[in-house]
């Protein structure tokens, strides 16, 4: 990723303030409902944190993916599998793993700790 | 809900824990359900947290037994469809527009693989815990019916096993306890314990099922129909269950 092109506080020290102030305030306030959406917006932005700090990466690793498979992007992969044309044999199974274990790194890097036989993407 | 009415009269009619309906009016074309009180809680993480690990057994043999009884006693209402719930969730993923190349390997994979059913049951559908009225670590009553069908029973028993239904807990059945003493119960209440082989396409249909409704919940979001960020990221939660299908597929 390239430097923030605008400057100091980044775009990550923001979303984290956000963050912060929702876990502090919002959290911990007496409306249950409020707190629980707090709660789920906490989670939205680090998701959205872990997006832009990795997603480049997570981008061009998908891409290489996707060229060896001979495929132009995801949505034809889809469609291949669907109709037969590429066959679901262990080649694709370790590439669709190593695609899902990077989003995993996005959407839910807990489970992807605790997924016993999750192999090294990188 | 008429037929949520049925299923609900049926079900207590043999002694599945039910609220006991009391009273069905219509509000402009709304059709409202009045049961009787059924006291005690349904959060999941309050249940685990008030119950050490004995009464979390009692708590899943009391699932496992009534689940015994719904399947294998409670007679099919007339109006009850009979739901193949993996052609519904392909239909449902296929009309989403999303490509998820684990999900469409995983539904060619489920199709191909696809057991013998069992005995066609009432299925409550989305019997998990969060579905459960819990009172003093016993089963009171199973709620949230809407989702009810004829089908194939071992579907009720592997979707309670799910992860998102652990709620972080240890044990395989929402967290509380094994899949074997789920198992133990529902063979002593006299239903038919699925093979472990049948019961893993059970449990990868519903991770299918599951992974196709929150595509569906994100949607809500994107066309506007239900704006929330809630509903929006739930879309993230596809990947952990296609994860999870991608071991289902490797074994």
């Amino acid at each position: 990723m390239s430097d923030d092109a605008v400057g100091i506080p980044s775009i990550d020290e923001l979303l984290e303030s956000v963050v912060e102030w929702l876990r502090s305030e919002v959290v911990t306030g007496s409306d249950a409902t409020i707190a629980y959406r707090g709660r789920v917006a906490a989670h939205v932005l680090d998701l959205v944190r872990r997006e832009i700090a990795d997603g480049a990466a997570i981008t061009s690793r998908r891409d290489a993916i996707l060229r060896d498979l001979m495929v132009a992007d995801e949505s034809e992969l889809a469609c291949g599998i669907r109709d037969g044309s590429i066959p679901i044999d262990a080649e694709l199974l370790s590439s669709l793993r190593r695609l899902t274990d990077d989003r995993l790194r996005v959407d839910a890097p807990d489970q992807r700790r605790r997924g016993g036989d999750t192999e090294a993407a990188s | 809900m008429e037929i949520e009415a049925d299923v609900l009269r049926n079900a207590d009619a043999v002694g599945v824990p039910v609220p006991v309906l009391v009273g069905q009016f219509a509000i402009d074309d709304r059709q409202v359900l009045v049961s009787r009180h059924v006291a005690g809680d349904t959060v999941p993480r309050r249940i685990m947290r008030e119950l050490d690990a004995d009464s979390r057994e009692v708590l899943i043999r009391d699932v496992g037994s009534a689940a015994a009884v719904l399947h294998t006693r409670c007679a099919r209402p007339q109006r009850l469809d009979e739901v193949d719930l993996l052609t519904t969730y392909i239909e449902r993923l296929h009309a989403s527009g999303w490509s998820r190349p684990v999900l469409e390997a995983a539904a060619t994979m489920l199709e191909r693989t696809r057991p013998p059913a069992a005995e066609p049951a009432v299925v409550h559908g989305d019997l998990r815990l969060g579905n459960w009225i819990v009172e003093q670590g016993r089963l009171m009553a199973i709620v949230d019916w809407e989702l009810a069908r004829w089908g194939d029973p071992v579907a009720d028993l592997a979707w309670m096993t799910l992860s998102p239904w652990r709620f972080g807990g240890p044990g395989e059945v929402g967290g509380l306890a094994s899949i074997d003493t789920l198992f133990e119960a529902y063979r002593e209440g006299g239903g038919v314990v699925p093979d472990s082989e049948v019961f893993s396409w059970h449990r990868a249909v519903g991770l299918f099922v599951w992974a196709v409704m929150c595509i569906g919940q994100c949607e809500a979001h994107r066309s506007g129909a239900r704006r929330s960020h809630e509903l929006a990221v739930i879309g993230r939660r596809v990947t952990e269950n296609e994860m999870e299908l991608i071991d289902w597929m490797k074994a």
